[in-house]
């Protein structure tokens, strides 16, 4: 497999950017609440 | 600390992103891919925080195959728990270079502890811009810089 094939096949989600910033976010988010216990 | 300009962690959101969008974070990790003697630095938190992330959106079999993708270009250094993964991965990696949307690690605040440890973070479109292999090769590789010598897709 070669990062076209991974970046073809990640296209077909029709990702934007608020959608990964917001997932990103969230995981950040968490990060962040972990690192502050 | 001892630091290596041909050393980048990449944060989990470039990892993302160039994986999504074909954009300056693909155009940054493609300079990477372009050239085997740049090494991408990574730990086992940043892995499964990127992992957490595709599976989230997508589906975990592109996550795995991401995955086990990344897994095969990078290094992957030891990760304490309980450290920052994206600073630990750079001072465990030697890393001078850490890619990074994070307003956290680009501000000012964090940007004085980084200077302290010689860690240079940017986000993907000032590597983009700054990045120049051909004096960084003459000095951590040696002779003239012979161009990209890996196709960034394969």
């Amino acid at each position: 497999m070669t990062w076209t094939t991974l970046f073809d096949r990640a296209a077909n989600y029709d990702m934007t950017d608020d959608d990964l910033e917001a997932a990103i976010a969230a995981v950040r988010d968490s990060r962040e609440s972990e690192n502050q216990e | 600390m001892t630091v290596d300009p041909t050393r980048i962690v990449a944060d989990v959101d470039v990892l993302v992103r160039d994986l999504f969008l074909d954009d300056t974070d693909r155009d940054a990790l493609d300079q990477i891919r372009a050239h085997s003697w740049l090494t991408l630095i990574v730990n086992e938190a940043i892995l499964e925080e990127a992992t957490t992330i595709i599976t989230a959106v997508a589906d975990r079999d592109l996550a795995a195959d991401w995955q086990s993708h990344l897994t095969a270009m990078a290094t992957i250094v030891a990760y304490p728990p309980g450290d920052h993964p994206v600073i630990s991965a750079a001072v465990r990696g030697n890393a001078a270079q850490l890619l990074t949307h994070d307003p956290q690690l680009l501000s000012a605040e964090t940007g004085a502890t980084f200077h302290e440890l010689r860690v240079s973070a940017k986000p993907p479109d000032a590597f983009v811009r700054q990045f120049d292999p051909d004096p960084l090769y003459r000095e951590y590789v040696g002779g003239a810089y012979p161009g990209p010598d890996r196709d960034p897709r394969e």
